[in-house]
């Protein structure tokens, strides 16, 4: 089966899903509704009874994990980078029966960053951006918060299958895939009963988040059903729908909604979103790993050799290159957002909107070398295959862990009712993980150029250099292992003892302490941009009441 | 408490010393050679410290959740 047909299925499946999303299922609507409902609470027995039901309580024990799966994915990838120029430093650990590798540690780090953070922050955001955007409440905050244990669960055994694949002749990774199955299938019948509940039209970003985590599992299903997960070019394109396509549309959803909500500032183009939600489907997503092995693994079917067609290759090629249309406009859409009707970006030191502005920045430059890498890939050449990992690693820690950390910071507020524990080191974090995962990850690439440069000329010696380049590239990466801890004490302190959510914004004077000289005329916002004054006017929406109104007594 | 207890440690140290020349600290050095070779590598300082940072996490949950 060919990729455009393979594809073509993809895309039905979700229309339909989509239909069905919004006009119900004919007279089995409500008690589907019923049923769906039993089945997440009641039925689960006694465990349900572990976890509280307030408002705002799945969302933050979601997004908590999420930023504790930070520290580990951080601390695995930076063993990883490590072990690439002293592959015995662990050697040690051999005595606990455990021989990590440079390549399996990276590949787990991966999962656990994929999964365990960016997973877990984009389902936890959902959890309260679906509901706000549609005017309702969580369908079951008891059962969303029980399924982050499960997810949780599921990331650890992915861990332990990414390093030992088969445990007393068991594969491992099936079982990751069974829980986290398990889990999703909960969290999205949520969503659904969610957005059946809504009170008013949902805009897209919340529709973005709904079908963003639908595709995932509907995009295996639509490729086992065309009979493609055989074939090596199927384990290649659901390798690139699942994961890629899937996170990318939750991610956007959530960094559209940060954006607006950390500025303060309407969604600039609603267009733009529209054209990033429907482009994400009909095209290949060119970030995330390039080779369907993994999907195989997830699976726990063979692995396929990847064969595509001359068809395959120009089909695949075309939606690689169309996939940057939608990336492109969710950067300009996102960006502009923040910015607003002026020159200045608002709230730039709000937690979160330092990460959204980096990943919205980012997105562009890391899915232009993600696609000759993976065009690289498709027709056969592999010259290019050599930084893949590096680009990899860069899409994770530059573009989808700041986007879905950002777009988490900046609601947190809301979810929790406390604000993150200190201003000053969410910055620090920020520049220690985006100063530590870009430069890191620019020299451990710089190194991979140079060994593929010795390699193509046939060089038999080894590569000092590239030896020496690749220890100052993961020491350099340490920084994202500092920043991941310093968000995660942020953020639990401040669950803690953070100031509230609910207090209002400090008032401050709009006096200009030094004399600004002017020389001829100028205008308010020009005095603002020399920061000679404040301006800090704050327009609190009316909140609204069911009250009927009357005429003003005069 | 502390400054007893170190002072109470290194006198007994110094009693067995004294009392079993030339015979290995129980338990201790049992347990040193399991730690021979492991920090051959400057990685392990790296892991030190996000090991101290994860404690700080672990502290920071502890206390936070049995303050007042």
């Amino acid at each position: 089966m060919g990729i455009i047909t393979s594809m073509a299925a993809f895309w039905l499946a979700i229309l339909v899903v989509f239909v069905m999303v919004n006009r119900g299922i004919w007279v089995f609507t409500d008690v589907s509704k019923s049923m769906s409902m039993f089945m997440l609470e009641k039925a689960l027995g006694p465990p349900i009874d572990f976890v509280e039901g307030k408002k705002g309580s799945a969302a933050t024990s979601w997004i908590i994990q999420g930023a504790l799966w930070l520290i580990p994915a951080s601390v695995i990838t930076f063993c990883g980078l490590w072990l690439s120029h002293d592959p015995e430093a662990l050697h040690s650990l051999s005595s606990w029966g455990l021989n990590p590798a440079s390549t399996s540690l990276l590949t787990s780090g991966f999962l656990v960053a994929a999964y365990g953070s960016v997973g877990m922050l984009l389902i936890g955001s959902s959890m309260h951006i679906v509901p706000e955007l549609g005017g309702t409440t969580l369908a079951t905050e008891k059962n969303a918060t029980l399924m982050s244990f499960v997810w949780t669960l599921a990331v650890i055994v992915m861990f332990v299958a990414a390093n030992k694949p088969e445990i007393a002749g068991i594969k491992i990774m099936p079982l990751a895939t069974l829980l986290t199955s398990l889990a999703l299938i909960a969290v999205i019948v949520n969503m659904l009963l969610t957005a059946a509940s809504r009170t008013k039209k949902m805009p897209l970003p919340g529709w973005m988040m709904i079908i963003g985590m639908i595709s995932a599992p509907v995009s295996i299903v639509a490729l086992a059903i065309t009979g493609s997960l055989d074939s090596g070019t199927g384990q290649w394109l659901a390798t690139r729908i699942h994961g890629p396509t899937s996170l990318f549309l939750m991610m956007s959803g959530a960094i559209l909604y940060g954006a607006s909500r950390g500025s303060g500032n309407p969604l600039w183009s609603r267009s733009l979103a529209a054209v990033t939600m429907v482009g994400a489907f009909f095209t290949i997503n060119p970030l995330g790993l390039i080779e369907g092995e993994i999907a195989s693994d997830f699976l726990g079917i063979d692995a396929a050799m990847f064969e595509p067609s001359r068809n395959d290759i120009v089909a695949g090629s075309f939606l690689l290159a169309l996939s940057l249309i939608p990336i492109i406009a969710l950067s300009a859409n996102v960006l502009a957002t923040m910015r607003g009707d002026d020159v200045f970006i608002e709230n730039p030191d709000s937690p979160g909107m330092p990460e959204i502005n980096l990943a919205a920045f980012m997105a562009v430059p890391i899915s232009i070398g993600g696609l000759f890498v993976l065009t690289d890939h498709l027709t056969g050449t592999n010259e290019l295959t050599g930084i893949h990992t590096s680009l990899v690693l860069m899409g994770m820690w530059v573009v989808f862990v700041p986007a879905s950390l950002g777009a988490a910071l900046s609601i947190f507020p809301e979810v929790s009712g406390r604000n993150v524990l200190s201003v000053n080191r969410s910055r620090w974090a920020f520049w220690l993980m985006a100063g530590g995962a870009f430069s890191g990850l620019i020299f451990t690439m710089m190194a991979d150029f140079s060994d593929m440069a010795l390699l193509e000329a046939a060089v038999e010696e080894e590569n000092s250099m590239s030896s020496r380049i690749r220890v100052l590239g993961s020491v350099l990466f340490y920084g994202a292992v500092l920043g991941s801890i310093y968000h995660s004490l942020n953020i639990i302190s401040g669950s803690f003892r953070g100031s509230l959510a609910t207090e209002g914004p400090n008032p401050s004077s709009t006096s200009i302490s030094s004399p600004y000289k002017l020389t001829k005329e100028t205008t308010v916002r020009k005095i603002l941009a020399q920061r000679e004054g404040k301006l800090d006017t704050v327009v609190v929406p009316e909140s609204s009441t069911d009250m009927p109104g009357s005429p003003t007594e005069l | 408490m502390l400054v007893m207890g170190f002072v109470s440690t290194m006198v007994f140290l110094i009693l067995y010393g004294i009392l079993f020349p030339s015979s290995e600290l129980p338990v201790i050095s049992s347990v040193l050679p399991v730690f021979d070779g492991v920090f051959d590598s400057g990685i392990w300082f790296f892991i030190l410290g996000a090991m101290i940072g994860v404690f700080a996490i672990l502290a920071t949950m502890l206390t936070e959740a049995t303050s007042e």
